[in-house]
């Protein structure tokens, strides 16, 4: 035996009898076994490229019997990788003992290395061994199982929902999906970029509009739909109020991405036999624009990292140059003061369920399509083509702001009754209205009071975790960014084991939007985050509702596992580091 | 009753409907709240103020009592903070 592979396995089985006294054994084998072996693959051979489904399989089935991973040898050779031509030490391959048994396995040959692009459906294969492994456990082999072959052949992610047994068993229990278990506890909310509670105050304004005020606002004949008129247009100026803009300049959408779509769609359609160009980033700006350039559209605050955009100076020269600025403020809107005279913003994206306001969870998709439409009109009717593309959209509440001096013009993308000024066919949902308002409203009242206690909490979650680990790296400019999300990367840390280990805060590596993807997150990479530690980012939302003890908690539990998976970490690393 | 008496028994509502919010983050929020607007508004001398948030207050009291209502009708699960305090206590 190899002498190093000796010492190994001596300081493997030590930190294995010290966890065994310290620890939750199940979780340390499971989540350090896996996490540390993901890194072997990563560091030793460059990836599992060329391993099969089968061998995949056969390495979770090994894990899964009670044992670890003991002894690792390997021979390399220096070598090219076929798909970079960058020089690197190439692996023939990966031996693997178990603990107690004579069978020794492979991984198989190595022939990319594990940064140039191909590299990367290693990453993502590697993530979801993390994944798997929470499900290791004597009886849960099968499934883990089931799901390798599932996951590996469709792509789909693991995270959703095991539908309950038993109704009446499930209700009022949530359930770990991960896990399979009943949890009797709520983990912290520390998620407030995905969405926000609805603020008890919004819920009391909407509650009669969803029991006795009925109305259709559209209704012009009787009271009832007089009554939700009101509601609705006394929302519309409570949103107006919030960003400067007149109320006839709001136009009520399912959501944020509802509003982008018609803003940026609606734009570029309506003034496409004139100009058709438009810029959706905001990097050296002033060169992109060209004389055909119809729109500018730039998020306001963002949602992985939380960086505010320079929207006054974008909206000045845009305004300088007669083109049209739009901007995503879904993460701004009640955060930061925003205004729109001020920022010479042209059109605004505002979402209601991001600003404690409502949302309904589903959403509805409708696929691109088109054809040919009759139009029954009560006197005449009409054929016109139509063309009908749209892709998902959230049944929420959201607002788009457009601007009415200059005046903007859009082209509708949706038809039907002409509710909005025809801007946004479709009954308008009155208590969702009124919930959206009264969010507005809220967050105006209580911006500065917000804002104070969030940088406040923010500060003391940062203080907290780089006083006790190091090598933390905040993502973004801490100038530039709204205190309220902080998004911090950890050296030598998975983020997506330690995402794991904190079961009982909910956090999130990025946007929701994307986190179902392993892929390290674009925004990091194009900020130049370097890949390692893009992977290992985290993002800590802190809201309205959020307490000094809940930050406390997360921060705790976070410099406890971070410690806990460098460790790990370096114990199966080190004796190859430093023999070799 | 003078406008101070006033306030003090608002005060002492507002913090007494507060503490039954089964939510924890709305309850601790509430009573945070609570406190603070009390502190902030504690000079204000002018009379019509004085009025405006007294009046203020008792809406809110009222939106508070509606609230813990409809926050008990379905009930909610413990965050893990709360368990771990009962633990300890
Ligand atoms: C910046 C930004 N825009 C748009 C959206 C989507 O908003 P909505 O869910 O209202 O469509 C989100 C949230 O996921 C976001 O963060």
């Amino acid at each position: 035996m190899h002498l190093y592979a000796r010492y190994a396995r001596e300081q493997v089985m030590d930190r294995i009898s010290i966890y065994r006294k310290s620890m939750d054994l199940v979780n340390a084998l499971c989540l350090d076994r896996i996490g540390s072996f993901c890194y072997l693959l990563d560091m030793l051979s460059g990836g599992v490229h060329s391993a099969s489904v089968e061998e995949v399989e056969r390495v979770v089935r090994n894990l899964d019997k009670e044992g670890c991973i003991t002894e690792i040898k390997r021979e390399g050779v220096y070598e090219m990788c076929e798909a970079c031509n960058g020089i690197w030490k190439r692996y023939l391959g990966l031996i693997l003992w178990r603990f107690v048994g004579t069978s020794k396995f492979q991984i198989g040959q190595v022939k990319f290395c594990s940064t140039c692009p191909t590299g990367q459906v290693d990453l993502k294969r590697m993530a979801f061994l993390q994944k798997a492994c929470n499900f290791l456990g004597p009886t849960n082999s099968r499934k883990v199982l089931n799901l390798t072959r599932q996951r590996l052949q469709t792509g789909r992610s693991l995270l959703t929902t095991v539908k309950p047994n038993n109704e009446d068993d499930a209700k009022g229990k949530l359930q770990d999906p991960r896990r399979g278990e009943q949890l009797d506890v709520r983990p912290l909310y520390m998620d407030v970029q995905a969405t926000t509670p609805v603020d008890p105050r919004v819920l009391d304004k909407m509650l009669p509009y969803l029991i006795g005020s009925y109305g259709n606002p559209h209704s012009r004949t009787h009271a009832y739909g007089w009554e939700s008129e009101a509601a609705v247009e006394k929302a519309r100026k409570q949103v107006a109020n919030l960003i400067g803009a007149d109320p006839r300049e709001i136009v009520f959408t399912s959501g944020a991405t509802e509003s982008n779509n018609v803003a940026i769609k609606g734009v570029s359609r309506f003034y496409k036999s004139k100009k058709r160009h438009i810029i959706t980033s905001q990097t050296d700006l002033e060169k992109a624009l060209t004389p055909e350039t119809t729109l500018v559209s730039v998020m306001t605050v963002n949602n992985e990292i939380g960086v505010k955009q320079p929207i006054q100076e974008i909206g000045a020269l845009c305004r300088e140059k007669k083109v049209f600025f739009h901007t995503d403020a879904a993460q701004a809107v009640g955060k930061v003061p925003l205004d729109v005279n001020e920022m010479k913003i042209d059109l605004m994206s505002i979402s209601g369920h991001k600003l404690y306001g409502p949302k309904a969870p589903r959403k509805a998709q409708y696929s691109a399509c088109e054809f040919d439409l009759l139009i029954s009109h009560g006197r005449s009717d009409s054929v016109s083509r139509q063309v009908k593309s749209m892709g998902s959209i959230t049944k929420g509440i959201g607002a788009l702001y457009i601007r009415r001096r200059p005046r903007v013009r859009i082209e509708a993308i949706q038809s039907g009754g002409g509710q909005e000024r025809g801007m946004r066919s479709g009954t308008v949902p009155t208590p969702l209205v009124v919930g959206l308002g009264a969010a507005c409203q809220l967050a105006q009242h209580e911006m500065e009071y917000d804002s104070k206690r969030i940088s406040k909490l923010a500060e003391r979650l940062i203080k907290r975790i780089t006083s006790q680990v190091t090598h933390v790296i905040r993502n973004g400019d801490a100038e530039a960014t709204y205190p309220g999300c902080v998004n911090l990367s950890f050296a030598y840390v998975e983020g997506e084991s330690l995402l794991m280990a904190l079961k009982d805060v909910a956090l999130s590596s990025g946007s929701a939007c994307t986190s179902a993807s392993l892929e390290p997150s674009y925004v990091l990479r194009a900020i130049g985050t370097d890949e390692d530690l893009a992977h290992s980012s985290i993002r800590f939302g802190i809201g309205r509702f959020t307490t000094e003890e809940e930050v406390d908690y997360t921060a705790d539990k976070c410099v406890l596992h971070v410690t806990r998976l460098r460790e790990m970490r370096s114990v199966i690393l080190m004796p190859y580091n430093s023999s070799l | 009753m003078t406008s101070r008496t006033k306030a003090l028994s608002l005060y002492k509502a507002l913090l007494r409907e507060s503490r039954k919010f089964s939510n924890y983050n709305f309850r601790t929020y509430a009573l945070r709240r609570v406190k603070d607007a009390f502190r902030e508004n504690k000079v204000v001398t002018d009379q019509s103020k004085i009025g405006e948030l007294l009046i203020f207050g008792e809406e809110s009291l009222k939106i508070i009592q509606r609230q813990v209502t409809v926050g008990q009708l379905y009930g909610d699960l413990p965050v893990v903070l709360e368990k771990k305090i009962e633990q300890t206590s």
